[in-house]
């Protein structure tokens, strides 16, 4: 903490090289944020590459209330969001009509391999996510992503922690009914698990 | 347990906020209720899927290095420009200067008197605009045939021969204090006009930086 106020302090001063070993250790997050805001690698990259001049441009006015990494998640959601809104011309289906065309995964595998399952499990969540409203979608990431508390999520996004509460919710049965749709990539093993379990307690 | 409570529980579980008596409930529910159970097993598996799909995500080369480009370049820009505020003080000023001198010389143009070798000197308007040469000539040339008619042409001409040599002469200093007494009028002229422009442009250049810092301050988090 103390070589973050450091740096922090040099940065301030228009030291670049001190700016790069501050948010450093955030690159790795910020872009991933940015490519579950964005839900494109190559938007991501502009978004990101936003939020990160914003950071420097906006450090004279980091009053240090919040963590340094709570208000770094802030200005990246922040330039995801604007960027979201400039993106007018990109559309995408909400979930429920989605889930009401009957939206399928794709078929004809007739048993993926573990690591094939993984990957088209990482992309039916992926469009899941990019599927949710913007301001459900970056309290969902922040929190079930990313892992930050309410509190910090709360703070990064400007709202109360109630409201986080809310949105993140929301979107957990939003995304978690159009997942439903796919029940050989989410929810088998599990109740498979519990077939099992009631299986043993009935033999007992 | 009905299923409206068990789906109102499943957030809190996400985040383990149940008591060991909730979640029981919650779990002898699911084994009861096909629909629940089929609910309980997606919601685990996202929770469990959402906690680790980042984890393979590394930034490409492109972003890495492109906002370490673009932070150096905007450095560097500030850097210069707080270093050499003399230097663009005098530039400003020199800049000022040569405009201030052209715009004189221009001026002039406008006010120069002519000289002819019959000593007849003919005015230009007082107004600043440029008067062309020939139509100055044109504007000389009655005055001219009346001085010419008094004393005969020969006469007035040796007359006044000394004089107009003593005046061409004399010309070219007297042109330079001409022309620094017009500069000094220009000055007067447009210096109050200019000092009115240029702390107009301070305050509106302060005003947009305030502007610009507060709608940074209420975006970017500071409080």
């Amino acid at each position: 903490m103390q070589e973050e106020s450091r740096l922090l302090a040099r940065a301030r001063r228009g030291d670049p090289d001190a700016f790069e070993r501050l948010v450093a250790p955030y690159e790795r997050k910020i872009y991933a944020l940015s490519l579950r805001m964005m839900g494109d690698p190559e938007d991501a990259r502009d978004a990101a590459q936003d939020a990160m001049l914003r950071i420097w441009r906006a450090l004279p006015d980091y009053e240090e209330r919040a963590s340094f990494a709570t208000w770094v998640y802030r200005v990246t959601s922040s330039a995801c969001l604007d960027a979201l809104r400039k993106r007018k011309l990109r559309a995408h289906e909400s979930l429920e009509t989605m889930v009401d065309e009957g939206f399928s995964p794709a078929s004809g595998e007739a048993g993926p391999e573990a690591a094939l399952m993984a990957q088209a499990r990482s992309e039916r969540l992926a469009q899941g996510i990019d599927a949710l409203p913007e301001d459900l979608r970056a309290a969902l990431v922040l929190r079930d992503v990313q892992g930050e508390r309410y509190e910090d999520v709360a703070q990064a996004l400007g709202v109360s922690v109630g409201t986080v509460k809310s949105r993140i919710h929301r979107a957990r049965e939003k995304l978690c009914a159009f997942l439903m749709q796919s029940p050989e990539l989410f929810g088998a093993r599990h109740v498979q698990r519990d077939v099992g379990k009631e299986a043993g307690k009935r033999e007992l | 347990m009905n299923c409206e409570t068990f789906a109102s529980l499943l957030s809190r579980l996400w985040d383990g906020e149940l008591s060991p008596g909730e979640e029981e409930a919650l779990r002898l529910h699911a084994a009861s209720c096909p629909r629940c159970a089929q609910l309980l097993a997606v919601w685990e598996d996202a929770r469990d899927a959402l906690a680790h799909l980042d984890d393979d995500v590394q930034p490409p080369e492109t972003f890495s290095q492109g906002w370490r480009d673009a932070v150096r370049r905007e450095a560097f820009r500030a850097k210069r420009m707080r270093r050499r505020p003399f230097l663009r003080a005098v530039s400003g000023l020199a800049a000022a200067i040569v405009l201030l001198a052209g715009s004189t010389a221009l001026w002039r143009e406008g006010m120069l008197p002519v000289a002819y070798p019959d000593g007849v000197r003919v005015e230009a308007s007082a107004a600043p605009d440029v008067q062309e040469p020939g139509l100055m000539l044109a504007r000389a040339l009655p005055e001219m045939d009346e001085t010419v008619g008094t004393g005969g042409p020969d006469a007035s001409y040796a007359a006044d021969e000394p004089h107009a040599a003593q005046e061409a002469a004399a010309e070219p200093a007297s042109q330079q204090r001409a022309f620094i007494e017009d500069f000094a009028r220009v000055c007067g002229a447009v210096l109050p006009w200019a000092l009115g422009a240029l702390a107009a442009a301070l305050v509106a250049g302060l005003t947009a930086r305030q502007a610009r810092r507060r709608q940074t301050r209420r975006k970017d988090g500071s409080e």
